[in-house]
């Protein structure tokens, strides 16, 4: 049995380890776009109405696009250890670390109402999914799930939007003004990952319920919702917390689509509007900030993991 | 009155592919502070007759039929609620596999301080030191650093004695020790049977002893039932059952058995393989591979009494 002491020993050497290995993964992540970028014919700036000469000429010099690539390497790892991910090369006055903090939070508050709304629906209806099954009410849910995860969420959430804003009128169908506005568009976001959980958790559960161990609760006197909250729930949650990890990374990141849609000043849209425009920094910019955010949720994910399910061990010399 | 009166219990699984007759118009009954050994072979029924008795088996495709009379009340027809309150409190089970029968993700702690949890108004805190009593009384060492534990991190014969502190947390009225000791080696085995013998003494409570290793019995139980393709083929006092078996069956499990008393050269198994219990045949479920077979055993035999409290199911008495 390891001391306490031990045990926050353990964790923090495995923290460190973790952050190291997600260094050299982002820096992996950065060296690969950026000589990928280099590769794409077709610069920034050489659009269907061609520049003069002079001009062009200028801001090659001013975006130090007439350097070596080593030495324009180099500079932007220089500036990203600064935090700073350069100037944005379609909007001259607006750099990468702005667009970023103007959208991300619009998209991290949609994203958090949206994954809230899919594990509110999905858990418990998940739960009565698996000890109802084979049963009509059973087979409703996973029919309904089944069309949620095969439509995309555009269908989705055209439905809402005809439904709840055109024909009812109860919500907004556009902008980001408020609360009110965000529901929809959480809605039509949660659809894919609510009918995805749900079906986890109904699988993890019927899996679980075949244990002996739920047997030997059974044979203490527990009740059937006794062993559901503390012999199945906590086996639940590690898949859905290793799915939620990366959809929650994607989530706040933005969606184009339901972005788009709702007219929602998120993330999303750049990823999209920054590759059509050639945006170098913007699209280098961009994908390392998903990378980070998609780590540190991993990282997070794991630890979770760890914490629920006392067998995965963090150290690999830990005995098990 | 007898504390448990088992009647006419059968257990019944039908699947599409057929039924399977796992137990088989059972009957018996077990005194109050009485060690009952229940024997036969892998697959003859008796998991299947203990889970029923506290009702564990009860999917849709699985029928009970008979009568389990627990105090003269009939656990069959009890409702759930009222069975949650009887589960684990009056009655309790260890189970088989004492790995797979204790969550892995919840600590020894909590496991064990579950029953009074449930079935006392304990504070959390009181129902952990009970627990921790528990742990200790089965004779684990360092009872307090095994609360934080969790299963995966103790041997098996500390698994096992954990899940027999857990079955014996209310000082049930019984408990059903489903091979509690299968999975041990020889040391720890006797180590348990010493535990079990000892609770028996001091909290008078009946035990079920249910093992497919007809030599352990003799240590710890007072009476024997031998089972065979989900019946009773016989049941005795352990002398009699030792000395002076009836029933070809049993007569051949102790011959597979080594004895210090008979000098015997060798180990006899038994011929032939466990019956398959979807299709049975329409005599004597032991008439393949019985050496003292007649034409009359292709008839059922009943289970007749030839003693006391002896019942010996066989035409060649
Ligand atoms: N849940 C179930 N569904 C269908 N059949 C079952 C179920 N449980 C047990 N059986 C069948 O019932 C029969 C008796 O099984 P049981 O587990 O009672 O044997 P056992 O005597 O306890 O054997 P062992 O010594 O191996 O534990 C077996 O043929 C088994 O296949
Ligand atoms: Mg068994």
């Amino acid at each position: 049995m390891k001391t306490f002491l031990e045990r926050v020993n353990v964790l923090f050497s495995y923290i460190i380890k973790r952050f190291l290995s997600m260094l050299l993964v982002i820096f992996i992540v950065i060296t690969v776009t950026f000589f990928l970028m280099h590769l794409i014919p077709g610069g920034p700036f050489s659009s269907e109405r061609a520049l003069p000469e002079s001009v062009m000429q200028n801001i090659t010099e001013r975006y130090h696009l007439n350097d070596p690539i080593h030495v324009q390497y180099f500079d932007y790892l220089g500036n990203i250890v600064k935090g700073d991910l350069g100037p944005s090369f379609k909007y001259e006055d607006r750099t990468v670390n702005q667009i970023i903090e103007e959208s991300f939070f619009v998209s991290v508050k949609l994203g958090v109402l949206s994954i809230f709304i899919s594990l509110i629906i999905s858990i418990p209806l998940g739960i009565i999914s698996a000890l109802l099954k084979g049963g009509w009410a059973d087979r409703l849910i996973m029919m309904l799930s089944t069309v949620v995860i095969s439509a995309p969420n555009f269908i989705l959430a055209s439905l809402l939007i005809y439904l709840f804003s055109l024909k009812l009128g109860l919500l907004p169908a556009a902008m980001f003004e408020g609360f009110e506005y965000m529901i929809l568009p959480a809605f039509s976001l949660a659809g894919f990952s609510t009918a995805f959980i749900l079906r986890l958790v109904r699988t993890e559960l019927i899996e679980v319920l075949q244990e002996e161990y739920i047997l030997t609760a059974k044979a203490k006197g527990l009740s059937m919702p006794m062993i559901i909250y503390r012999h199945c729930l906590k086996n639940i949650m590690i898949p859905v917390i290793s799915y939620l990890a990366p959809q929650i990374a994607a989530i706040f990141t933005g969606s184009f689509v339901i972005e788009t849609m709702f007219s929602i000043p998120g993330l999303g849209r750049h990823f999209v509007t920054s590759v059509y425009n050639r945006d170098y920094t913007v699209i280098l910019g961009l994908t390392i900030f998903y990378s980070a955010i998609l780590l540190l949720l991993n990282f997070i994910s794991d630890l979770i993991c760890a914490y629920l399910d006392p067998r995965i061990a963090l150290d690999s010399n830990e005995e098990t | 009155m007898a504390l448990l009166e088992v009647r006419n219990l059968s257990v019944t699984f039908d699947f599409l592919e057929g039924k399977v007759q796992a137990v088989r118009d059972v009957n018996f009954e077990i005194e109050k502070g009485e060690i009952l050994g229940i024997v036969g072979e892998s697959g003859c029924g008796k998991s299947v007759m203990a889970k029923s008795i506290m009702r564990l088996i009860c999917d849709d495709y699985c029928n009970l039929a008979g009568n389990i009379l627990f105090n003269d009340v009939d656990l069959l027809t009890m409702s759930e609620e009222h069975l949650q309150k009887i589960r684990g409190n009056f009655i309790s089970m260890a189970f088989q596999n004492p790995l797979s029968s204790l969550n892995p993700v919840l600590t020894i702690g909590l496991q064990v301080a579950e029953p009074f949890l449930i079935h006392t108004d304990m504070s959390r805190k009181d129902a952990f030191l009970k627990a921790q009593e528990m742990i200790s009384k089965v004779g684990i060492s360092d009872p307090e650093t095994r609360l934080l534990q969790y299963p995966h991190q103790i041997s098996g014969g500390m698994r096992q004695r954990v899940a027999i502190a857990m079955a014996l947390a209310l000082e049930p009225q019984i408990l059903i020790a489903d091979e509690v000791t299968t999975a041990l080696d020889v040391t720890v085995q006797a180590q348990i049977i010493e535990l079990l013998k000892k609770l028996n003494k001091e909290l008078s409570s009946s035990i079920m002893f249910i093992t497919h290793d007809l030599a352990l019995l003799t240590n710890i139980c007072h009476r024997v039932i031998v089972m065979y393709a989900g019946q009773i083929v016989e049941s005795a006092s352990v002398d009699e059952l030792y000395n002076d078996p009836k029933h070809p069956y049993t007569k051949s499990l102790l011959q597979s058995i080594p004895r210090i008393d008979k000098k015997k050269k060798s180990l006899t198994s038994i011929p032939g393989s466990v019956i398959d219990l979807r299709d049975l045949p329409d005599g004597c479920a032991f008439f393949a591979r019985c050496s003292f077979r007649k034409d009359v055993c292709k008839t059922s035999p009943e289970l007749q009494q030839i003693g006391a409290k002896r019942f010996c199911r066989c035409h060649c008495l």
